[in-house]
């Protein structure tokens, strides 16, 4: 065998594996479609109130908040503002050096109370409690630093609500979020343990009074192609996933949980930048055998502002392959463990090679294949070949994911949204795809050197003064 | 060279992704369409009521009101007080819900939904109740909510036998459908009670959404079939059933709940604290106490915040808890009293 023939059967090794990647991700498409083809939630919301006010549980909205100073009023404003029935929303400020604290007690008139909170999840000290006689449903923790996982711990002991959503201090939920969310629970109230929501970027979108009310597509194309992005792990991969039973991401920024069942697994677990992940496992651990579900509601959003510098964007990206193999150092033996059903048998596996081993892969692929062309070995149109069958489906996934969207959601006002969506699903093969890959390799190499920390992350805020700084511990 | 199989597949992708957005921009134009047709019917709705009300012996006015019953029903829903009354009694007099019925009957197994709530607006409580239950079986978990939805909006005593068929029969009971039998039975307790008391087999949920409605009726007859429930081996019945029980508020309901505060599942513990709460018997202090240690933090909460409810008894016991106790119960306790006094 010559070196040529040698480059030309990694080439086609390159290639099938590319293609057997998105294949697969073509058959979540399906199923996702599929989970659509049902009945509509897309009642009015005057219909959904009508139908499940009187059976909606209580929710404890649970917002961490560290140096939020700039937006925690406004975002708190618009928390207890949302049309729910019966839900309390707990601030807990974990350990702000700025005036998170205080303009939360200066703009809603807190003051120190005292409350029983709970000994279940661990937690760090909480220093103080504070609620207000004007807004009874508003309850503030005051507590020692101790991260995103440690402050929602706090949130939970301190809950009352049958249910608890779990959310960034940050984001912004639409105002009949919750009651779309809840709507598993009320179809299904003794098996859905769990309930994802949708999360979009909000940016580009006009928020007045901590409310979007105009939809739009981001300006910035960084963000722009980020909102296509979101489309195909929410709309496709998430809705395929919890339609099979073996979702294992509910975001951080908007999910709601059954509280017993949280406590029941000692709450969200320290020391691991994928909280969210290892929690939804832990409940997949403990409840999957007695034929619980954990789902996903898609009409159920959530607008979360994203990254439009590639500095903390790369850092984002860097830490999910990185929370993906945390989760799989401390849960590695429900893998291919029939005990866990599709979980353990199709999930895990699918998780471990798609975010870490694809984008190795791919990455891999897109080198020794220049390198073979360069050194003479290959000719020119396998790697063309390569790089337009893997952009050409990405393209054909985005897509999909664009369909999802416009047969459940439809945010895309006009028809020039679509439009810049579906260029956006082009553009991004273009370097954005490459990068991304590039820092989720980087991801796998800092988890593997056990690195921690979330690290510095710069937001805008939501309104155009506001320039708060994020990071948690 | 590389295969052909590999350029056609590209060639496929792309073709398929531009299929894709060129179908995605001709269901918005229908899309959009249709949304104009809707925002037309309202508006055709709108305006035939009102045509109506000006001329009701015009025989196209009748024609256009049934055809458009749900958009009338729905512009009727804005119109409030004696005004809608007189509206209602002017339509039934010009026989569109004779009309609406026939429809209904015509639709046979597929009843519109939309009808049914448009029908179950208009028709007289015992008109409505004819007609839907003697609609057969509808298909569909959606429309058989919908009779029982229309029976109730209609101001109808459905028959609870005939709801459980109809919600209970399928794969799946929503909380929605448990309403449904919860309303039913606070309505027919004597239908409910009989039920129980025969055993007749149901599902759990249906057997909590029968005891939770037997809760809501404050009679003293209900007490015995709730006891038998609370003991119940599935614990989403037993839950419902001390719930229940609670919601009574009767003082012989305190010893199901006494037995309840020692049951083996936390969350009917936790249940038979707040029931206790509600039923505010000194009676059952001593074992609220118990409960102040119990292993699960939810249950220790209720039973302090129950002993509370109970009053100067129930504090009295909460301050010799906070002195003596040095444990988890004596910590409980003491910022219980914290926060009552506060």
């Amino acid at each position: 065998m010559t070196l040529s023939d040698f480059a030309q059967i990694v080439a086609v090794v390159v290639i099938v594996s590319g293609v057997l990647q998105n294949g697969s991700q073509m058959l979540l498409f399906f199923v996702a479609w599929g989970a659509l083809m049902g009945p509509r939630d897309t009642a009015p919301e005057t219909r959904l109130w009508r139908q499940r006010s009187l059976v909606a549980p209580k929710i404890s909205l649970l917002a961490p908040a560290f140096n939020e100073e700039a937006s925690i009023v406004e975002s708190v404003r618009s928390l207890l503002s949302l049309h729910y029935p019966d839900f309390e929303v707990v601030v807990i400020n974990d350990g702000s050096s700025d005036s998170t604290l205080d303009r939360l007690i200066r703009s809603f008139e807190l003051e120190p109370v005292v409350r029983r909170i709970g000994d279940t999840a661990r937690h760090a000290k909480i220093r103080g409690v504070y609620a207000g006689v004007h807004q009874p449903r508003l309850v503030v923790l005051d507590k020692v630093n101790g991260g995103k996982a440690d402050a929602l711990n706090a949130g939970l002991n301190a809950a009352r609500g049958e249910l608890v959503c779990s959310m960034d201090a940050d984001s912004l939920l639409e105002p009949d979020a919750l009651l779309r969310a809840v709507g598993p629970f009320v179809e299904d109230s003794h098996r859905v343990i769990a309930v994802g929501g949708s999360v979009r970027a909000v940016n580009g979108c006009k928020i007045e009074h901590g409310r979007v009310t105009d939809y739009r597509l981001p300006h910035h194309p960084l963000a722009l192609m980020q909102a296509v992005e979101y489309l195909r792990a929410f709309l496709m991969a998430r809705l395929a996933f919890s339609r099979m039973n073996m979702l294992m991401l509910i975001s951080g920024a908007f999910g709601l949980f059954r509280r017993d069942a949280v406590m029941a697994v000692g709450g969200y677990s320290h020391g691991t930048v994928g909280e969210d992940m290892e929690l939804v496992i832990k409940l997949h651990r403990r409840f999957g055998p007695e034929g619980k579900r954990i789902t996903f509601a898609p009409d159920a959003v959530c607008w979360t502002e994203v990254p439009e510098d590639l500095r903390t964007l790369g850092r984002q990206r860097a830490r999910w392959p990185r929370g993906c193999l945390e989760v799989f150092a401390r849960h590695g033996d429900i893998t291919l463990n029939p005990r866990y059903g599709s979980l353990g048998m199709v999930g895990m596996p699918y998780i471990l090679i798609g975010d870490v081993v694809g984008p190795l892969v791919e990455l891999i692929g897109y080198g020794l294949l220049v390198a073979f062309w360069l050194m003479g070995l290959l000719a020119f149109d396998w790697v063309l070949a390569f790089c337009l069958l893997t952009f050409a489906m990405g393209t054909l996934l985005s897509m999909g994911a664009i369909a999802l969207e416009e047969r459940r959601l439809r945010r895309f006002p006009t028809a020039t949204g679509l439009l810049r969506a579906a260029l956006a699903a082009v553009v991004e093969n273009f370097g954005y795809r490459q990068l991304n890959l590039f820092w989720r390799l980087r991801g796998t190499l800092q988890a593997l050197r056990r690195e921690q920390g979330w690290g510095h992350q710069k937001r805008r805020g939501f309104t155009p003064k506001a320039v708060p700084a994020r990071s948690a511990a | 060279m590389t295969p052909d199989l590999v350029w056609r597949s590209i060639d496929v992708t792309i073709g398929l992704s531009a299929l894709i957005m060129a179908l995605l921009l001709i269901g918005r134009v229908i899309e959009t369409r249709r949304q104009r047709a809707a925002a037309r019917d309202r508006a055709r709705g709108q305006a035939t009521l009102q045509a109506f009300m000006l001329d009701k012996d015009r025989p196209e006015v009748r024609v256009d009101l049934l055809r458009h019953a749900e958009a009338v029903v729905q512009a009727l829903s804005v119109i409030r007080g004696q005004e809608a009354d007189r509206l209602i009694e002017r339509l039934r007099e010009v026989g569109l819900i004779e009309a609406m019925a026939k429809r209904l009957r015509h639709q046979g197994r597929r009843p519109d939904i939309h009808l049914i709530e448009a029908y179950a607006h208009l028709a007289r409580p015992e008109d409505a109740q004819a007609l839907l239950e003697s609609l057969p079986r509808a298909r569909g978990a959606y429309r058989r909510r919908a009779i029982v939805e229309g029976l109730l909006r209609a101001g109808a005593e459905p028959d609870a036998e005939l709801t459980i068929i109809l919600l209970g029969g399928g794969d799946q009971i929503t909380s929605m459908d448990c309403a449904l039998i919860e309303s039913v039975a606070s309505r027919r307790p004597d239908e409910v009670e009989a039920l129980i008391a025969r055993g007749s087999a149901m599902t759990p949920e249906v057997c909590a959404a029968l005891a939770t409605g037997l809760g809501r009726t404050n009679r003293f007859s209900a007490i015995g079939p709730l006891s038998d429930l609370s003991g119940s081996a599935d614990d989403v019945v037993a839950v419902a059933a001390v719930e229940a029980l609670g919601e009574l508020g009767h003082p012989l309901a305190g010893a199901a709940v006494l037995h309840a505060l020692y049951a083996d599942n936390p969350r009917v513990r936790l249940t038979a604290c707040r029931a206790a709460a509600q039923l505010r018997l000194t009676g059952l202090i001593d074992a609220l106490t118990d409960c102040l240690d119990d292993p699960d933090w939810d249950v220790r909460f209720e039973a302090s915040q129950a002993l509370v409810s109970i009053g100067s008894a129930g504090l009295t016991r909460l301050r010799k808890v906070a002195k003596i106790s040095t444990g988890r119960s004596g910590d409980l306790a003491r910022v219980t009293l914290k926060e009552a006094a506060a």
